[in-house]
């Protein structure tokens, strides 16, 4: 349990107890927001993002296709893998306890994360279609579980094996709406990093996140990582389910914004890109002229690639300086960053830039793509300054 | 339904048929806000309104033309949109097979709404507005031994969790019933009551209580 200047000083150095905001107070109440109701997709509000470093279990966020399924007997519970495999297996989950266990510090990110955003800077053209997110679907777990290279490995995939193709057991509402499948790179599944998590922040995996088992491919898009996972299938093709084919695309080039995409022209979102957030201050912090303060944030990239440098501006971006970078407890983690300052009063904005070991560095628009993916421009956050 | 527009998120939406037939068509698998948080071309509409057709969305044909229309003016690019803002305690967070109890946090959608309101909007895409449900597809709910016993606990039960497989008078049924445990106490005592005293139903009524006790 923080004390209460513990929770003053992690929310931004607003010392005084009198200028504690109000959505600091909602942040000590462990607090999310509602994006959809049913089934639900909730996220995490920015100051809620990081209070360790990591995303606390509770808050972290909650994208769902289906909905979890109505209920599991873990007892009964068994991973399938078959199709071109020379063993096929069903595991349980003691079967996962029993193999060698990985635990991997990542950040998972739903692919429409900040597709809100998309509709505000591109705003008299059709915005993207899907949930709303704004910045939370997003957040940064140590997941625990076994390397699915080692269980395709019990499996032996045969020679022309190139895709797998795993499904949940959550279902839709009605036979006609497609079930939640998605389709992978085989590469991919035997990347040593990419594992079926049992484990979230050193808890078993919750209900909520895809008890009692699901799949965590670092630095790829959430919608790889599929909950509940129940079924794998090794095939020569990439699957043609909806999901795969049609729901999770990104154009391979891209057009004027507003104007859909056919399918073939498009093809799966697959790694994050380089992104941060500012999670202190908030749009609803009051901050007090003369009084030191400290902006606080988080960056991450995709596909392991690293974060090296993060730039802050308070003057909407005439000037950056270079933040403090937290270490780095993994590839696929997010860092930390902070950068002190002093405000005068009256209104500031405040940006933040990440940039990554492979030269890639936040935009100012993310491009508008038909689907709203993985949009990662510079964030403002517009606070203000009162007198002392 | 009442006759009144819907104010939410920047847009209005008049009162009419085709706010009534979205409304009953799109909430049997997803709430109303992932509808009222879109702002799409009217060519972006039509292929969201032939998908969700497609997925088996009731939304008959003869309408299609009307709402699509209707989502276009109503809900355009231009149309202002709020970023979502309902703020909830975080769900607790559940370790077993026992159903996630998070949406009891949820926001109360309309706390005030009449049951038969509640039932159009939740239910009646798959029930039926008269509860005869769709043979083969969806069990009806007049004259259903659940909905019309003595003890309305697995009534209760079926609200917060969902059911699927269970054969119900000998027939089978391919879809399977979601939670609906997003929705509040209020709301899920005046669905259960209005179905248990509609259709020639007449089985004792429960108390919002009731259902907190069966989270």
């Amino acid at each position: 349990m923080r004390t209460r200047l513990q929770f003053l000083t992690a929310l931004g150095g607003t010392a005084a107890a009198g200028a504690l905001p109000s959505r600091a107070l909602a942040a000590a109440a462990n607090t999310m927001i509602v994006v959809n109701s049913r089934p639900y997709d909730y996220e995490t509000p920015l100051e809620e993002l990081a209070p360790t470093g990591y995303t606390a279990t509770r808050t972290f966020f909650i994208r769902s296709h289906m909905g979890p399924p109505a209920s599991i007997d873990v007892r009964s519970w068994r991973l399938v893998v078959d199709g071109l495999v020379a063993h096929p297996l069903s595991l349980g989950l003691d079967d996962l306890r029993k193999m060698e266990k990985v635990e991997i510090p990542a950040v998972l990110q739903c692919s429409g994360n900040g597709r809100y955003f998309f509709g505000e800077a591109f705003a008299t053209v059709s915005h993207p279609a899907g949930a709303q997110w704004t910045y939370g679907g997003v957040g940064n777990a140590r997941w625990g579980g076994v390397r699915v290279r080692d269980v395709l490995a019990r499996a032996g995939v045969r020679p022309g094996a190139r895709f797998a193709t795993n499904s949940g057991l959550d279902n839709p509402l009605f036979p006609t709406t497609p079930k939640f499948v998605r389709g992978i790179e085989v590469e991919k599944l035997l990347d040593p990093d990419t594992i079926l998590a049992y484990e979230m922040n050193g808890d078993p995996l919750p209900y909520e996140h895809g008890y009692p088992a699901r799949l965590l491919v670092p630095g790829w898009a959430g919608d790889h990582c599929v909950k509940w996972i129940a079924h794998m299938t090794i095939a020569q093709t990439l699957t043609t389910d909806f999901w795969t084919a049609v729901g999770y695309r990104y154009p391979n080039r891209l057009g004027p914004p507003g104007k859909g995409v056919a399918p073939q022209d498009e093809h799966p979102v697959t790694a994050l890109n380089v992104k941060s957030l500012i999670t202190a201050p908030v749009a609803t912090t009051r901050l007090r002229a003369g009084t030191p303060s400290t902006v606080r944030g988080v960056a991450w990239s995709g596909d392991g690639a690293q974060v090296t440098r993060v730039e802050v501006s308070v003057d909407a971006g005439r000037t950056w300086r270079d933040a403090e970078l937290g270490t780095s407890p993994g590839r696929y983690s997010w860092r930390t960053f902070t950068h002190r300052w002093t405000p005068a009063a009256g209104t500031v904005s405040v940006l933040a830039r990440a940039h990554d070991d492979r030269g890639a560095v936040q935009p100012k628009v993310s491009p508008w793509n038909p689907g709203g993916y993985l949009w990662n421009a510079i964030q403002r956050v517009d606070v203000e300054v009162t007198r002392s | 339904m009442r006759a009144t527009s819907l104010a939410v998120g920047g847009a209005t939406l008049p009162a009419g048929p085709e706010l009534a037939v979205l409304q009953s068509s799109c909430q049997a698998c997803h709430s109303f806000g992932l509808v009222t948080q879109q702002r799409l071309s009217a060519a972006t509409w039509k292929a969201e309104v032939d998908k969700m057709r497609r997925f088996g969305a009731p939304l008959p044909k003869a309408n299609e033309a009307a709402v699509v229309a209707y989502l276009a003016a109503h809900m355009g690019p231009r149309v202002p949109l709020a970023a979502p803002h309902t703020v909830v305690t975080a769900p607790p967070i559940t370790y077993n097979e026992a159903h996630p109890v998070a949406a009891a946090h949820a926001p109360s959608t309309d706390s005030s709404a009449a049951g038969s309101q509640l039932y159009t909007q939740n239910c009646a895409a798959c029930h039926g507005a008269a509860g005869a449900g769709a043979p083969g597809a969806f069990p009806p709910l007049a004259h259903d031994p659940v909905v019309t016993a003595a003890n309305p606990a697995d009534h209760i039960t079926i609200m917060l969790k969902g059911l699927h497989g269970k054969a119900i008078g000998g027939t089978s049924y391919s879809s399977q019933m979601p939670s609906f445990s997003q929705l509040s106490d209020n709301e899920i005592a005046a669905i259960i009551d209005h179905e248990r005293t509609s259709w020639g139903n007449n089985a004792p009524i429960v108390t919002p209580d009731q259902v907190k006790r069966a989270r």
